[in-house]
């Protein structure tokens, strides 16, 4: 599992130091740019919520750092008072882990810049362990990371008052009897609601009020089967077809140590994508395969990682059955810790001169 | 200087250009196809890939599969198919395992199958799962199909009914030819299949043209 910081608010020492939003370089849309102009030696701080560190393993985040011609330690990381230095780094998103199992509670990160002028950027900072759930989580990332757009919207005929069981659309066309639906009053109210017919019959009342005239938006909702809602028309469905055993170590490395750790197995995950309408498979299909298809990247459990396809199969309407396309995964979910490698940091000898001998 | 002698050198080289010849005509692959066709058969008969079940219904309406925990009489229909005669379009070296041809149709076994379905398109829906809608006019004719033929009821569609909320029948993804095909790697069974074939290439089961008999192999070694 993983959890981002809550509540983060960045404080910095002096005016020579700005951070903001940033979403045009970003791994989620919502990195924080930190621009420190004649400011060595000031700092940002990060406080957020209180956590208990001790129960997690890693505190994990994303760095990028804007290319300077300067040898040495650029800025320092301090977590818990110990102080992680960093030098020139190549200007891309680097995986940053420090190993935080014997670190108490902790609202605090402070980035200290060692140089006059310098910019960083920092996205997914939070903290994470692994579970037995290790599995939920990729479905989970996968569910995050798919978004398609079936491309059909109408407006409401009529008004919708709350508690409203039925709604009347001024279009049905590509609409199917279970679409699911998002109404949006334009002044900031939107709401989802699943037909029972194209009708305009909802499975449940409206909690909100519309009025005619406001969009509504057909959704290609991406749902697991285990936990969702599975009836929607279109649907882009997330199974599990396999989990798969097997042991790979490998040695990950922290800011302040290493660990051994092990895959235990791939998970078989199929995404398919479903709709009563093979004109819009086909639309949803293309789409997939443009933004997803052969690989692609997603966030789990704080970290980027590339998942490739296996297979596809299309297949027709054969039996009054919707047209529908699948796409075969096989995604490792985050490897289990098996020991932690804790690097000496200093090793000090004692020499002892006895008359004609040296002895250590 | 004395030249040197290696008895048995020129059948061991025979042997190995034997080898690399018959690997070049795709008779490894072939051999390691076959393997898989037999491994994937007896897998998903014995039940040891952990598919889904089939529901009862849904067995039914796909015809009247024994026993319906497996794909039935689909698995006799696995195929292995090579570039001469059947794929002209595959590179010279590839051969398809897990084929299923694309012109037979699965027959009517009995009154209730209804489905002039192809094998592959058969195989295609265990793969990928499936929606049949219970709704709409889609769903009007499978519910009166169902109550029309489904064993037990008398007749007419009032007998099946689809639960509120419920608009689809659903079918997961049984993709058995994708996990048979993992654990025929990771059993070492294609491991096995290639052992096998080489051991018979030097064996002399796939002799190469113009070489030495078995009897010479054997007095020279």
């Amino acid at each position: 599992m993983f959890v981002e910081f809550e509540n983060q608010t960045w404080t910095p020492s002096d005016a020579s130091v700005v951070a903001s939003v940033n979403s045009d370089f970003s791994i989620d849309n919502n990195s924080r740019k930190i621009v420190w102009t004649e400011g060595i030696n000031q700092t940002m701080t990060i406080t957020f919520d209180s956590v208990l560190l001790s129960d997690y393993e890693e505190i994990s985040f994303y760095l990028s750092q804007s290319s300077v011609i300067t040898p040495g330690d650029l800025y320092t990381i301090t977590v818990d008072g110990e102080d992680y230095s960093f030098t020139n780094m190549v200007h891309k998103w680097n995986h940053i882990l420090i190993d935080c199992s014997g670190i108490g509670a902790t609202t605090t990160i402070v980035i200290t810049s060692l140089i006059d002028d310098l910019t960083l950027f920092i996205d997914v900072l939070g903290y994470r362990r692994t579970s037995h759930n290790a599995d939920i989580d990729v479905l989970q990332a996968v569910k995050n990371t798919i978004s398609l757009s079936y491309g059909v919207s109408t407006t409401l005929s009529a008004n919708a008052a709350v508690g409203a069981t039925s709604i009347s659309l001024n279009s049905t066309a590509y609409i199917n009897n279970s679409s699911a639906l998002e109404l949006d009053d334009g002044a900031g109210t939107t709401e989802i609601v699943y037909l029972t017919n194209k009708q305009g019959a909802l499975q449940s009342a409206t909690v909100n009020a519309f009025s005619s005239g406001d969009t509504v938006t057909v959704l290609c909702p991406t749902v697991m089967d285990d936990y969702d809602n599975i009836e929607p028309d279109p649907i882009c469905g997330v199974t599990v077809y396999d989990m798969q055993t097997g042991t790979d170590v490998i040695t990950e490395h922290f800011e302040n140590g290493a660990a051994k750790k092990v895959y235990t197995g791939s998970l078989g995950v199929c995404i398919y994508i479903d709709c009563s309408s093979k004109k819009k498979v086909l639309q949803l299909s293309r789409e997939f395969q443009f933004k997803y298809g052969d690989c692609f990247r997603m966030l789990l459990d704080g970290e980027q990682v590339s998942v490739w396809l296996e297979e596809s199969r299309f297949v027709d309407d054969l039996i009054g059955n919707n047209p529908r396309i699948a796409y075969y995964y096989e995604i490792e979910p985050q490897p289990y810790t098996v020991h932690k490698i804790v690097p000496i940091t200093s090793l000090s000898l004692e020499v002892e001169t006895v008359h004609g001998e040296t002895i250590l | 200087m004395t030249s040197i002698y290696i008895k048995g050198l020129e059948a061991v080289r025979a042997d190995i250009t034997n080898l690399v010849i018959k690997v070049g005509e795709s008779g490894l692959n072939r051999a390691r196809a076959n393997a898989f066709q037999k491994y994937a058969e007896k897998e998903i008969a014995g039940g040891t890939l952990a598919l889904r079940t089939i529901s009862a219904a849904t067995a039914f309406m796909r015809g009247d599969h024994e026993p319906i925990n497996d794909t039935g009489e689909l698995l006799k229909h696995i195929k292995v198919r090579g570039r001469k005669r059947k794929a002209p379009a595959l590179k010279k070296n590839v051969i398809e395992a897990g084929y299923f041809t694309n012109s037979k149709k699965y027959p009517k076994r009995d009154e209730y199958s209804t489905t002039n379905l192809k094998i592959n398109q058969i195989a295609t829906l265990h793969h990928t799962g499936y929606r049949i809608p219970t709704t709409g006019e889609k769903g009007r004719k499978v519910l009166a199909y169902l109550g029309k033929h489904l064993k037990g009821f008398n007749s007419g569609e009032s007998r099946v009914k689809a639960s509120s909320g419920r608009q689809f029948i659903q079918v997961k993804p049984r993709p058995f030819l994708y996990k048979a095909a993992q654990r025929f790697a990771e059993s070492g069974a294609d491991t096995k299949a290639i052992n096998q074939y080489v051991d018979d290439i030097f064996s002399k089961k796939y002799p190469a043209k113009g070489s030495i008999s078995s009897a010479d192999y054997e007095e020279n070694m």
